[in-house]
């Protein structure tokens, strides 16, 4: 993906999104800028694989033209809105593809065959409990993308980069190791907060092809008042946090609301306020027990 | 056992810069607040004044653009990018709109907000309204004071102590002139800058003048007396020009016949027309509220024209409801709901039906934070409309220790976070609040506005506000719930909302299926629980209005 030269002429890159293969041909300069953020963020390269969409990002003078499979979808002199169209577009795409699935906003991890959802919004702490939970032998599944079977309720391995904000311990070694990892700072003028991002090696990930039974659900919640707390869930709350973490609820006719159901029966549910990730994965840890 | 119907709002991914200020999640980059409502969302530019109803594309594309700005690669908040979004918005109707009734609301800034909801600390007096005497020489058909010429004029009362042993019992009540200097003083100590004097009708109370000076001796900056503008002399109105004063009055009709009828005395239009032409000859400063009735509803265009033929401009003219308050209890019943909402639209004309959009905007919480009204009796309220809550009485009480008091400081500090339904609307932190009119139309201090049309689980206006009921509830077909243990999950896939029902709830819900009434629903559960008929009523019929108000149930077929 040599998404990093920046265009002076047309230039073609292939992503894939969850497992939709996409290619976006661009001559854009203030696009292809964006688009490595989001590639970064959301997309894993798709290696040789035929696209399923075919976007067209162009400028032509003062207008920029967007098509998806050849099809116009955008024609306007203005920018700003470009990449959350884009993600719009790519995303509808991608759930569109994934229909016998319902996809939870939410990191998973595996451990003695049992796997364990963290569902919860961007800032819960999901990327920095997985990294901490690498420690105490739990394997990497997703920490951003949980992709759920709607009937064998078996969650797939989605790996891409984690992007976590660097907390005020340094993670250990035996977790750094198992990625690339390069750090940056983001300076927004107020504030600047250190971000770390982590690409997984071969090591550290499960098998595409491997299934997982959830058997755990917890919702973190990162705290900075108050200690580090695991709470029974009741099954019905469960359900309202599942669903309100659901990517692609609108393709179900229920709006995964049976799914959701059978994943709080199935699994034991907790939430945990974190404020230190060391007990907090302690907590996590003495469940297996 | 209390019925629950818990409902959180509708979460999308990609959120970005979330911070919490109470229930809602709030998205903030700069002078750009995003609000998130069960479906729609609301785009408050700070710096500019303006609030956005956005419908969720649209929230989910300038979510994306916030988020985009959160990223470090990305260059900072454009400082053009509001313009942007509104041309987009302009061009694209159908994603939102932008209310024009916002855009002049100069006290909705980011330090209003914020201090309005962190605010911790004891809040300030900043206005009082003076009641000086309960007679009056009309008699209003809704006057929220009953006031009315069967009350005598307190001139025998001034300066006299109150406890004037030969006084009948009714006069023997009347703050004296001193005390109200004495009240206006405190006031002033306290932090108050601005004073109403009214009535009854203030000009009768002949101490008004001494009252004018003193206060504006105690440095108010604003005076502004309430009159119904009948004996307004010249000489009078030229005393008011040099102090300063400000002038209120209501207007009823173009139509003498009506006016009359309303104000309960033959030639009151005549009078209070001369009197308007005089207080704008003297050029004192004048609002004109219009209030709204059954009476006068078929000739409010004319009554409008008419008072702009007067010399009024158009932001001297307002609009008033009744208060079911005083006499206005019976005037309020005979203005139905239905009746407001047809008028409502005179407010903001340039609103239109599904854009979401409330009452105009002050982001101040209620309307009554800082305020207290005192009767000519010296009975203390937070609003003159909200009598049935007297707070403390004068001068039994000292003012300073009624507003230290835990009861009023806690009435000040309401802001719609804890009102219901509001607390779930995007529109929150911008809406005006009457508390007074909710408490008195509803009997429930934390009930929401009756006037509000905009029910901000379906993101629309509604006509009847989801209040009519079907006397067999029925829920909508497309509605799928699914029972956890003994309770309920329901799924609204019209807005995506999810709902949460406890077990009584879940029972209630159940039963909602067209073949039930709630006596009917009410005598199943007492026989199961063998639980008290009353509750159990009261319970089933606040959570079936709320399956109503959050549009669960089959809409009534007008």
């Amino acid at each position: 993906m040599s998404i990093m030269t920046p265009a002076t002429e047309l230039s073609t890159h292939n992503i894939k999104v969850l497992s939709l293969p996409i290619e976006i041909t661009t001559n854009h300069k203030s696009f292809l800028k964006e688009f490595c953020d989001f590639t970064s963020a959301l997309a894993l390269p798709a290696n040789g694989e035929p696209p399923a969409v075919r976007f067209r990002v162009m400028k032509k003078r003062k207008y920029t033209h967007i098509e998806k499979d050849g099809r116009t979808i955008y024609h306007r002199a203005e920018d700003s809105l470009l990449r959350p169209l884009l993600v719009h577009q790519i995303r509808e795409s991608c759930c569109d593809q994934v229909r016998d699935y319902l996809i939870f906003h939410s990191a998973a991890l595996v451990k003695n065959g049992r796997a364990i959802l963290l569902p919860g919004e961007s800032g819960s702490g999901k990327s920095t409990l997985t990294l901490g939970l690498m420690n105490y032998g739990y394997r990497y599944l997703t920490d951003e993308v949980s992709v759920i079977h709607h009937e064998t309720l078996e969650v797939v391995p989605y790996q891409r980069h984690i992007f976590a904000w660097t907390w005020s311990r340094p993670l250990r070694q035996e977790v750094v190791k198992d990625f690339s990892v390069y750090r940056f700072r983001h300076d927004d003028g107020t504030t600047t907060k250190r971000w770390t991002y982590f690409i997984p090696q071969d090591g550290a990930i499960m098998p595409k092809d491997a299934r997982w039974r959830v058997d755990r659900i917890i919702f973190p919640r990162y705290t900075t008042k108050g200690k580090t707390e695991l709470k029974p869930l009741a099954p019905a709350q469960a359900v309202i946090g599942l669903m309100q973490n659901g990517w692609n609820q609108k393709l179900f006719p229920d709006g995964g609301l049976k799914i959701c159901i059978e994943l709080a029966r199935m699994a034991k549910c907790y939430t945990l306020e974190m404020r230190n990730l060391d007990r907090a994965c302690e907590l996590i840890e003495g469940l297996q027990g | 056992m209390g019925a629950t119907l818990r409902s959180p709002a509708r979460r999308t991914p990609f959120k970005s810069g979330v911070a919490n200020m109470g229930n809602g999640t709030v998205a903030k980059k700069g002078h750009i607040l995003l609000v998130r409502g069960p479906v729609n969302t609301a785009l408050y530019d700070l710096e500019n004044e303006e609030v956005y109803s956005v419908n969720p594309l649209m929230a989910e594309l300038i979510e994306g653009w916030l988020d985009k700005d959160q990223s470090c690669k990305s260059p900072p908040v454009k400082e053009d990018t509001l313009k942007v979004i509104r041309s987009y918005l302009a061009r694209h109707p159908a994603l939102g709109g932008i209310s024009d009734s916002w855009s002049s609301n100069k006290e909705l800034s980011k330090e209003n907000i914020q201090t309005l909801y962190n605010q911790s600390g004891p809040v300030g007096l900043d206005y009082v309204w003076l009641e000086l005497t309960k007679s009056c020489n009309l008699f209003c058909a809704h006057c929220y004071e009953e006031a009315g010429t069967n009350h005598p004029h307190p001139t025998h009362a001034i300066g006299r102590p109150t406890s004037g042993g030969h006084l009948p019992s009714r006069e023997r009540e009347h703050i004296s002139l001193e005390q109200w200097k004495d009240i206006l003083s405190e006031g002033a100590r306290l932090g108050a800058k601005r004073v109403q004097f009214t009535g009854g009708e203030p000009t009768l109370y002949p101490g008004l003048m001494g009252l004018i000076e003193y206060a504006r001796s105690c440095r108010y900056r604003d005076i502004e007396i309430f009159t119904n503008a009948t004996r307004l002399e010249d000489s009078l109105l030229r005393q008011w020009a040099s102090s300063g004063v400000r002038v209120a009055l209501s207007f009823y009709s173009c139509d003498p016949r009506t006016h009359d009828t309303i104000t309960g005395m033959a030639g009151s239009f005549r009078q209070t027309v001369q009197g308007i032409r005089a207080i704008l000859a003297n050029n004192i400063p004048v609002r004109v509220a219009i209030v709204l009735m059954r009476d006068n509803l078929s000739h409010l265009t004319d009554t409008v024209e008419f008072l702009k033929g007067l010399g009024l401009k158009d932001n001297e003219i307002e609009w008033d409801y009744v208060r079911p308050t005083g006499r206005g209890v019976v005037k309020a019943g005979l203005m139905g709901r239905d009746v407001q909402s047809d008028v409502t639209p005179f407010r903001s004309s340039s609103l239109e039906e599904g854009q979401g959009t409330c009452d105009k905007g002050f982001a101040r919480g209620t309307c009554w934070k800082g305020k207290i009204a005192i009767s000519s009796e010296g009975d203390v309220y937070p609003c003159i409309f909200a009598r049935q809550m007297s707070i403390g009485k004068f001068p039994e009480m000292r003012l300073e220790e009624i507003i230290q008091g835990q009861y009023l400081q806690r009435l000040w500090q309401i802001t719609l976070e804890e009102v219901e339904i509001c607390r779930d609307c995007e529109l929150r932190y911008g809406c005006f609040d009457c508390r007074a009119l909710a408490q008195t139309t509803t009997g429930e201090l934390l009930s929401r506005n009756p006037r509000c049309r905009y029910n901000p689980y379906t993101g629309l206006m509604e006509r009847n506000g989801g209040k009519e009921m079907k006397e067999r509830p029925k829920k909508r077909g497309d509605i799928v719930s699914g029972d956890v243990d003994d309770e309920t999950v329901i799924y609204d896939s019209r807005n995506h909302n999810v709902h949460h029902l406890n077990l009584l709830g879940s029972v209630i819900w159940d039963l909602c299926d067209g073949n039930h009434t709630v006596k009917d629903i009410t005598k199943e559960i007492v026989d199961v629980l063998k639980a008290d008929h009353v509750q159990v009523e009261r319970d089933v019929t606040k959570m079936i209005g709320e399956f109503q108000g959050k549009g669960l149930l089959e809409e009534v077929l007008k």
